[in-house]
């Protein structure tokens, strides 16, 4: 009686362990990688760029190597050609994540596929991500290329895939925006402007009736920018007032202002004998030259540079004081003149 | 004999039998009609028998019986016998089981309850009796069903549905199922029967797949709206699309130039992006800037090998970028930028897209939407974006879309800029990168 439950217990864990290597030997179901995609640090054609593909893994048994094939379709059943200009030779695995322990197969690699092996490992059904470094694109631009994604028991990307899946990426040649700066030197001039002469008004100023017991005045105002390397040189053009042959003479060098004399005068700066002007005001670079630069202190003479600046400047905005005496001998009439201001610039 | 004896009967004779001979003809004709009716079997008509599959050893299956009784009787059970050939179904015939419905665990139809009925004169609905008795014995291939329903059922046409079957194994093979009533709720007293037929069959598969699909591209169009064809109806999608590089023409302190320029050396085109993907998780539109020679603010719209400033200096060849969060522009104040003023779906065939009703999957990243709505205009009121050292930045997706396929829908790109003053003069120009990563 004891041998015969012997046997049959002998046969029943012969029966079970058949059972359990039938069970084990079945091929694990082939699932398809989820949420696979492929992140290129570049799309242009025959650049060196990095590929980064992040995929689930679905099943859950060993895998000793990944195989990431480069084709020009993304069918696992069809004939893989390697897209023209790739080479995957020389990738260089920079980081990986999720499922881990990987390192390129510089045997098993080709020029459009990469085999990354480990030692056999289960694998975690989990989000992983692979990066190659050192990747030359495909050649062809604008063109649509794929990568068959597949995973292996073996060490070597052989036998049957457990799981895969494949990923398109297109190739895009860079693109550009081209614009034109053109050389600016930006003057405009009235009795008022805006500071980057969007508005101005006023092209004359009448100073009054000028007699020996007081000094007339009136302003005007510039401003100026330019995008010239070496900046701009702002001249002042014209005569000193006149009326027919009746003239009042210039001040030929910086001077005050002296009630009773024949003067006429101007510079840039904020004056208090008389008082009237202003400094210059704005974020650029431009100055009142030394002559024309000290407050109560006025000249004039046809041609002078009365600004200046040596670098690119944005826009100042300047406020020219015209100052007058007269002697009781001053011939009447009516005094006038026309003042041009030219700004020059080196290109 | 029988002849010769006739012929010697005499007429009045002859009469009385053939008067005889019409009542007894007369009287069993009406003798069904004028008695009580009896359990007589009759064939049923109109047989019928509808499987949920024709897979061989499909299970959780309902076989629905149509038949028309010819007897009106009461009928309070039902044999359902399965069986490799009609005849072996027939009472009294050699019943053979098919393949898969014999055996321990190989059941077909013992088992399950009414799943539907029509044409029943009484609702009682019939069960299955795993015990059997009279001419039914529960069996892989026997059904005993039984009711307690004494009222007669009016013969006409009906059906009666069973659910839990299974069919037999074996492949293009038929198997037939005979269909008894008994008036009794013991399975004695037969009513009407009959026999149908079925059968298993090979199941076909037809494969196809569906390749991934990713189709980008980048290219120019004059078009500056929503909805004109941005390929000027050469093609429907990327391969009517062409163009590297685009012209804003000659900056002024005055304006801002936003694509399409037409003027002082623009060449009247915006760039645009179109995409076509299956991805059932959507796509990303990105670019990066291209790091061009030269130091600092490489990726900006600048002269190509020019030494900049860092920071944002207005007189080195170098526009400020606008940055990755969107600004808007003052004229005369220097900067570069772009935006998307439109998603155009003048390509997309599959499913309807309207960019003014916001019906379309590719969505702007909030950065680099030209309006923040659906309407479109030719400046950007919500202003410009440009991240310019190379960072790949994404400037719309269909990931959060409903629906995240995408038919060829076009990114309508508008590039502006502005100078400063001091903005030094020369040909400038922004390279970029764009890319498109679709998710399986």
């Amino acid at each position: 009686m004891l041998r015969r439950s012997q046997k049959f217990l002998s046969l029943l864990i012969l029966l079970s362990c058949a059972f359990w290597l039938v069970i084990s030997a079945q091929p694990a179901r082939a699932s398809l990688l989820a949420n696979r995609s492929l992140q290129l640090s570049t799309s242009q054609p025959s650049a060196a760029a990095s590929h980064t593909f992040q995929f689930d893994f679905v099943s859950t048994g060993s895998v000793g190597s990944i195989v990431f094939e480069y084709c020009d379709s993304p069918v696992f059943g069809y004939v893989c050609t390697a897209p023209t200009g790739l080479d995957v030779s020389s990738a260089n695995l920079s980081s990986q994540s999720g499922n881990v322990g990987f390192i390129f197969d510089g045997v098993n690699s080709t020029n459009n596929k990469i085999v990354l092996t480990r030692a056999p490992v289960a694998s975690a059904a989990v989000a992983s991500s692979y990066t190659f470094n050192n990747i030359t694109n495909p050649s062809t631009p604008s063109y649509s290329e794929y990568v068959r994604i597949s995973t292996y028991a073996s060490i070597d990307g052989s036998g049957s895939f457990t799981d895969n899946g494949a990923v398109a990426f297109a190739t895009q040649p860079a693109f550009s925006v081209s614009a034109a700066v053109p050389p600016f030197l930006q003057l405009c001039v009235a009795v008022n402007v805006a500071s980057d002469c969007s508005s101005m008004s006023g092209n004359s100023i009448n100073l009054g009736n000028l007699a020996n017991t007081v000094t007339r005045s009136g302003t005007s105002q510039l401003s100026i920018g330019t995008n010239s390397p070496t900046g701009h040189i702002l001249y002042v053009l014209g005569t000193t007032m006149t009326s027919g042959n009746n003239s009042i003479p210039a001040l030929a060098a910086p001077t005050t202002s002296i009630i009773g004399n024949n003067q006429f005068g101007i510079n840039l700066r904020n004056n208090s004998i008389p008082n009237v002007g202003a400094n210059p005001s704005g974020p650029g670079s431009t100055s009142p030259t030394a002559d024309y630069n000290s407050p109560n202190l006025y000249k004039y003479s046809n041609g002078d540079s009365i600004a200046t600046s040596a670098l690119p400047t944005n826009y100042n905005r300047i406020t020219v004081s015209y100052v007058v005496n007269v002697k009781k001998t001053q011939p009447p009439g009516v005094y006038s003149s026309t003042f041009t201001y030219l700004a020059t610039a080196s290109f | 004999m029988k002849k010769t004896i006739s012929y010697k009967l005499k007429q009045s004779t002859r009469l009385i039998l053939f008067a005889v001979a019409g009542l007894a003809l007369v009287t069993a004709a009406l003798l069904p009609a004028a008695l009580p009716r009896s359990a007589d079997a009759a064939q049923l008509t109109s047989r019928s028998l509808t499987i949920s599959s024709g897979v061989p050893n499909a299970t959780s299956l309902t076989y629905t019986y149509g038949f028309t009784t010819q007897t009106t009787a009461a009928i309070q059970s039902i044999k359902l016998i399965m069986c490799t050939t009609a005849v072996g179904t027939y009472a009294g015939g050699s019943c053979t089981a098919p393949s898969g419905c014999t055996g321990g665990g190989n059941n077909c139809l013992n088992a399950g309850t009414e799943a539907s009925r029509s044409g029943w004169t009484n609702s009682t609905t019939f069960a299955r009796n795993a015990t059997g008795g009279g001419s039914c014995t529960p069996a892989n291939n026997v059904l005993c069903l039984d009711r307690t329903q004494a009222a007669n059922e009016t013969a006409g046409a009906r059906t009666l549905g069973w659910n839990s079957q299974r069919n037999p194994t074996s492949t293009n093979t038929a198997f037939f199922i005979g269909i008894f009533l008994y008036s009794d709720t013991g399975w004695t007293t037969g009513v009407d029967s009959g026999t149908v037929a079925s059968a298993t069959v090979q199941t076909l598969t037809v494969n196809a797949a569906v390749a991934e699909v990713l189709n980008f591209c980048v290219g120019t169009t004059t078009v500056d709206n929503a909805t004109g064809d941005v390929t000027g109806a050469s093609a429907d999608d990327c391969t009517g699309v062409s163009g590297t590089s685009m012209n804003i023409g000659t900056l002024d302190t005055s304006a801002i130039n936003v694509s399409p320029v037409s003027t002082n050396g623009g060449d009247s085109n915006n760039a645009i992006a179109v995409l076509r993907t299956n991805a059932v998780n959507g796509a990303t539109v990105s670019y990066d800037a291209i790091q061009q020679s030269g130091t600092n603010h490489q990726g900006t719209l600048r002269v190509s090998g020019a030494s900049c400033n860092a920071g944002n200096v207005q007189t080195d060849q170098c526009i400020d970028a606008a940055g990755a969060t969107q600004t808007s522009f003052t004229a005369g104040t220097e900067k570069f930028g772009m935006s998307i003023g439109a998603i155009n779906c003048s390509l997309v065939s599959s499913y309807t897209c309207t960019f003014s009703s916001g019906t379309y999957n590719l969505v702007r990243d909030s950065n680099y939407d030209c309006t923040g709505n659906n309407t479109f205009s030719t400046t950007c009121s919500q202003g410009y974006a440009w991240v310019e050292d190379g960072t790949v930045t994404q400037i719309a997706s269909s990931t959060g879309s409903t629906t995240k396929v995408v038919d060829d829908e076009t990114l309508l790109i508008k590039f502006a800029a502005t100078p400063s003053i001091t903005t030094p003069f020369g040909a400038y120009t922004a390279q970029s990168d764009f890319i498109a990563v679709a998710t399986y």
